[in-house]
């Protein structure tokens, strides 16, 4: 049986989603489908499954990217979707282990690419929030307000996922 | 008269502003949702600095993947050759594989072989001066092995 679970989850805080839906296989939920704020779960045998989410360097309809999952499903890894450049994984727990990096390096690397996202965004939403914000109507009010809130958590999501940096890279000066 | 036009304009100015700053919010809000073109902006991965190749020390992955393709071979066979090699201790996760192949074949460390008609998986094997770097790592983990040795004293 199918059933649809919606929930929200920001972009620095992907590794709480992985958990979320290890949770869910372990109690015999896997994941089939994803969209906007969407999950779609599938009835299963518990903990048949093991997910992995990742941040796609490229689309996923891009060659590169095309590749890369097709370099992963020969793994054994299967493709469960792909919403924006979030790609949802899985791998049968029976066929051993499954991370998508095993070094300080790659991990760093795909921490780096959320928070350049978060950097190309912040100076669009601090511009819109001035521009808002210097008008005085209600709906420039609601706007900036709106914006306000948006701007502190995608600060914090910055500052989260760049702590994450530099603990790596600390990480890195002792060993691989 | 002078006032009255001030004032008009700056209530039509207001209004512009009011206006430009929806205008702006929406927008915002669109390209918030639709990320895509700021997703290929930041999409590129930096890469560090070029490394001196005398100076080069290889990652225990790099190494052992360098290792594997004296004997051509695909990238899962790459994960079960390393993992064989060493005993089941070095286990490379896919993503970090694929991203390794990459740079090595930048580097023109290993090539993909030309593909056979009836087999999808692209095989590799690896170039002259990847076996110069695969020299040079074991000259310099001799060193440090006998280093040790000397130092610690032989196990």
């Amino acid at each position: 049986m199918r059933f649809t679970v919606h929930k929200i989850y920001w972009a620095w805080n992907f590794e709480e989603e992985e958990k979320w839906l290890n949770e869910m296989s372990a109690k015999g939920l896997n994941l089939v489908g994803v969209g906007f704020g969407k999950f779609v779960f599938e009835e299963g045998t518990p903990g048949e499954y093991h997910f992995h989410i990742e941040w796609l360097k490229h689309f996923p309809s891009h060659p590169e990217t095309v590749s890369y999952i097709h370099f992963l499903e020969e793994t054994g890894v299967e493709h469960v979707g792909s919403f924006k450049m979030w790609a949802y994984f899985r791998k049968k727990t029976s066929d051993g282990v499954f991370d998508l990096f095993s070094d300080i390096d790659s991990r760093i690397i795909h921490y780096k690419r959320i928070r350049n996202l978060l950097l190309c965004l912040f100076p669009l939403e601090i511009l819109a929030f001035w521009i808002n914000a210097t008008s005085s109507s209600i709906a420039n009010f609601g706007c900036s307000s709106f914006l306000g809130i948006l701007i502190i958590l995608i600060t914090i999501g910055m500052i989260k996922i760049m702590v994450k940096i530099k603990h790596l890279k600390k990480e890195r000066i002792l060993h691989e | 008269m002078v006032l009255k036009i001030a004032e008009r304009f700056t209530t039509k100015n207001k209004k512009q502003t009011t206006l430009v700053g929806c205008l702006f919010f929406y927008l915002n809000l669109l390209t918030t949702i639709f990320v895509d073109v700021i997703i290929h902006i930041s999409a590129n991965d930096t890469t560090e600095d070029d490394i001196v190749v005398e100076n080069i020390v290889l990652t225990e992955a790099v190494y052992y993947i360098l290792l594997s393709l004296f004997e051509h071979m695909h990238g899962y066979g790459i994960m079960q050759n390393v993992e064989k090699l060493s005993s089941g201790r070095v286990r490379l996760a896919a993503g970090t594989l694929y991203g390794a192949i990459n740079t090595l074949l930048e580097k023109h460390w290993i090539e993909a072989l030309p593909e056979e008609k009836n087999s999808r998986k692209k095989e590799y094997m690896i170039t002259s001066d990847g076996k110069e770097a695969v020299n040079y790592e074991i000259k310099r983990l001799r060193e440090l092995l006998e280093n040790g040795e000397k130092i610690v004293g032989g196990v």
